[in-house]
């Protein structure tokens, strides 16, 4: 009971940061240089003066900002996201044929962190200053050193132009869906592994520090001599004394990612051409198609907040000190 | 009689970065069964580091690079691993300084104990001897945990669990058992940390400061029950401790170390009747109240300087630096730990 409480308190208490969000989102973007009429007035001096009129009535851009920004709040609260300048169709559309194949692309990168992150985290400590320490240390300082774009572009380089291996681009191959299922099945999964790669890769190396981190902190403690003083084997102590305490921090850091991710989707799924939702807002950035960025903006500040709720939803159930309070 | 205990020149030492840190240099003391022991000393003279090497627990990089501790005739430091852990917390347990760290956060109480008392419970020998010492006072079931092939059965377990809880003590022990460490003060904290080290019948209980993070109400009744349990289970208990007022209460003998080697030796009678080693006798002068006699003294003594690095010992006697009766000899020659009386041990060349 106590802890539906907490959760609705804290759901609570996340509309005024999400509004808050919005409306640095709405400063921002309209402090940019360029405007959504930009575009019309490449077709010549003369049209585009009066078009240009045309559009911004149209889109009410002529009124004080304040004013726009109060009349977008007025329908966001109603849940209406808008329609998008470009094509005119309502915003949350838009943005909830994309979101799957967002959800779907950080999700695997999410899941891949940590099946990976954890164990290499865990071992190296065990094992500090082993070979196997020392290789992942230079791993993940490559790891956390390469950018992310400049990975993607080498990636599509060496196995998508050189070798011809995988997929640059896209989610599947045209015409695929008249494969058989397994082939289409193999068509995805070589769409999917070097986005997956790219945004797992830095999450993996900053996370199997923290875990390598979080356990040497916790082999200091106190309770580990304590654990071996009862006379536990070294495997008793090491992965369940001072794992469990150790993976408590890192329940945390799942709340730090997500925000990284998901904005690491706007430049991946760009690079890839992943019709996700992080391409959709790159596009309407570009654009200056302001209802579908204020879209794009509200949703992934709202997913961040989720995911930092339940990362303390976790923490507050793994942690039984916290959960006693 | 055979000495339940025996240590001889045990020497351990810290390999730092900065140089060798002897912590422990050179000890030899023996412990009767059912004797409690007292360990004296200021911070850092290797109370703590001499209970470690016990265990053969030593945190590295710190090494026992000399020295034989038999226990019950067989030396701990020539076994296996496997030989050590079905000693530790079985036949020899350790209880420490602080109960809330040294309890692991994120586990019960319960499960706590359960694991101490099933590590040890596979094909363990039911011996008859060791499990009446406890059934003799405690209305359970037998201790003795092997009668099944595969160990203990749950239940078992959890009654051998209850009925530890309730030998230190601790109200409603059905309770407590799912109580998290932090659920509990720090008093009922050590309980359960002596409950967990009780759960093997062990021989000889080693204490380091069991009271030290506790206040002075609770330190009282810890060392009150430790001293029934031990009367009750005829256990040997090393006590580490700064407080020479608990010594005298329950320790038949005492070592008084100062930089890794002992310093006097003797009965607790001795100790306090005929100190002899000056720095000794200025532990006893910094207790309050001791030497009422003195009546016109109205500070506390304090022994002057601290103690030193351990990295840069004194070629000569340890204590010198801080002697008030220090002499040309002592700075020349170490003196031998001597024989002045039956059983009182002193290293100062004035004995
Ligand atoms: N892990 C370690 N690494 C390096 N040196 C250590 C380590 N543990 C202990 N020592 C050194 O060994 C010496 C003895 O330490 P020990 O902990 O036995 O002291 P103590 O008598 O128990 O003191 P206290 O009363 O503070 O508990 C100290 O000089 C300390 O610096
Ligand atoms: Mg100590």
């Amino acid at each position: 009971m106590i802890m539906w409480n907490y959760i609705a308190r804290r759901l609570f208490m996340m509309i005024p940061v999400l509004f808050g969000i919005t409306i640095i989102t709405f400063i921002v973007i309209h402090l940019a240089p360029g405007s959504p009429t930009d575009i019309v007035a490449q077709a010549g001096p003369k049209v585009s003066f009066e078009a240009r009129e045309r559009l911004t009535k149209l889109y009410g851009l002529d009124q004080p900002l304040h004013i726009q920004y109060l009349n977008w709040l007025k329908r966001f609260i109603k849940l209406d996201f808008g329609s998008s300048f470009k094509d005119d169709r309502p915003v949350m559309e838009k943005i909830l044929e994309r979101l799957p194949a967002t959800l779907f692309l950080e999700g695997l990168s999410l899941f891949l962190i940590f099946l990976i992150a954890i164990p290499v985290g865990v071992l190296s400590a065990a094992r500090q200053y082993s070979i196997f320490d020392k290789f992942t240390t230079i791993l993940v300082f490559i790891g956390v050193s390469v950018p992310s774009f400049w990975l993607a572009l080498l990636l599509m380089i060496s196995f998508g132009v050189k070798l011809n291996w995988l997929p640059i681009s896209g989610m599947r191959s045209i015409g695929s869906e008249y494969l058989p299922i397994w082939a289409r099945t193999i068509d995805y999964t070589k769409h999917l592994i070097m986005p997956v790669f790219v945004s797992a890769f830095g999450g993996i190396a900053s996370l199997s520090r923290y875990t390598r981190a979080g356990m040497l902190e916790a082999i200091r403690q106190d309770y580990i001599r304590t654990a071996r003083a009862k006379g536990l084997s070294e495997n008793v102590v090491i992965y369940k004394h001072a794992l469990r305490n150790a993976l408590l921090p890192v329940i945390t850091i799942v709340g730090f990612s997500i925000p990284g991710l998901i904005g690491g989707s706007f430049i991946i799924e760009t690079i890839f051409a992943w019709p996700g939702m992080g391409r959709l807002g790159y596009l309407a950035i570009m654009e200056r198609d302001y209802p579908l960025i204020m879209g794009v903006g509200a949703v992934a500040a709202f997913l961040t907040l989720l995911g930092n709720l339940v990362a303390d939803i976790l923490y507050a159930w793994a942690d039984p000190r916290v959960r006693y309070k | 009689m055979e000495k339940l205990l025996e240590v001889k020149d045990l020497r351990t030492y810290f390999y730092t970065d900065d140089g060798i840190i002897k912590a422990v240099d050179g000890v030899d003391f023996s412990l009767d069964e059912g004797e409690t022991l007292g360990l004296v000393g200021e911070s850092g003279c290797g109370k703590s580091v001499t209970a470690l090497s016990i265990m053969n627990l030593v945190p590295s990089p710190g090494k026992i690079v000399e020295g034989k501790i038999y226990f019950k005739g067989r030396n701990l430091l020539n076994l296996d691993e496997e030989e050590t852990r079905k000693i530790r917390g079985n036949e020899i347990s350790m209880i420490f300084q602080d109960p809330f760290t040294s309890l692991n956060p994120v586990f019960t109480i319960g499960e706590q104990i359960k694991e101490a008392i099933e590590v040890h419970s596979s094909g363990r020998a039911c011996s008859a001897t060791k499990s009446s010492k406890l059934d003799h006072y405690s209305s359970g079931p037998p201790v003795c945990l092997s009668q099944t092939s595969g160990g203990a059965t749950k239940e078992q377990v959890f009654n051998r669990v209850v009925e530890l809880l309730k030998l230190v003590e601790l109200p409603f022990p059905e309770q407590y058992y799912r109580y998290y460490p932090h659920q509990l003060s720090g008093g009922m904290q050590q309980r359960a940390m002596i409950a967990m080290a009780l759960s093997g019948n062990p021989s000889l209980l080693i204490a380091d400061e069991p009271t030290t993070a506790l206040d002075v109400t609770i330190q009282t009744q810890i060392i009150k029950l430790l001293q029934r349990l031990q009367a009750r289970l005829n256990m040997s208990i090393i006590l580490v401790t700064h407080n020479l007022g608990i010594v005298d209460e329950i320790a038949k003998s005492v070592i008084v170390m100062y930089l890794g080697r002992i310093m006097e030796y003797t009965s607790t009678e001795d100790l306090f009747k005929n100190p002899t080693h000056p720095y000794t006798q200025g532990l006893l002068n910094a207790i309050p109240g001791v030497h009422s006699e003195s009546k016109e003294v109205p500070r506390l003594y304090v022994i002057p300087g601290t103690i030193g690095s351990p990295l840069n010992l004194p070629k000569a006697c340890r204590f010198y630096p801080r002697c008030e009766k220090r002499m040309k000899i002592c700075l020349q020659e170490e003196p031998p730990l001597k024989e002045v009386a039956t059983n009182h041990l002193v290293r100062c060349w004035l004995a």
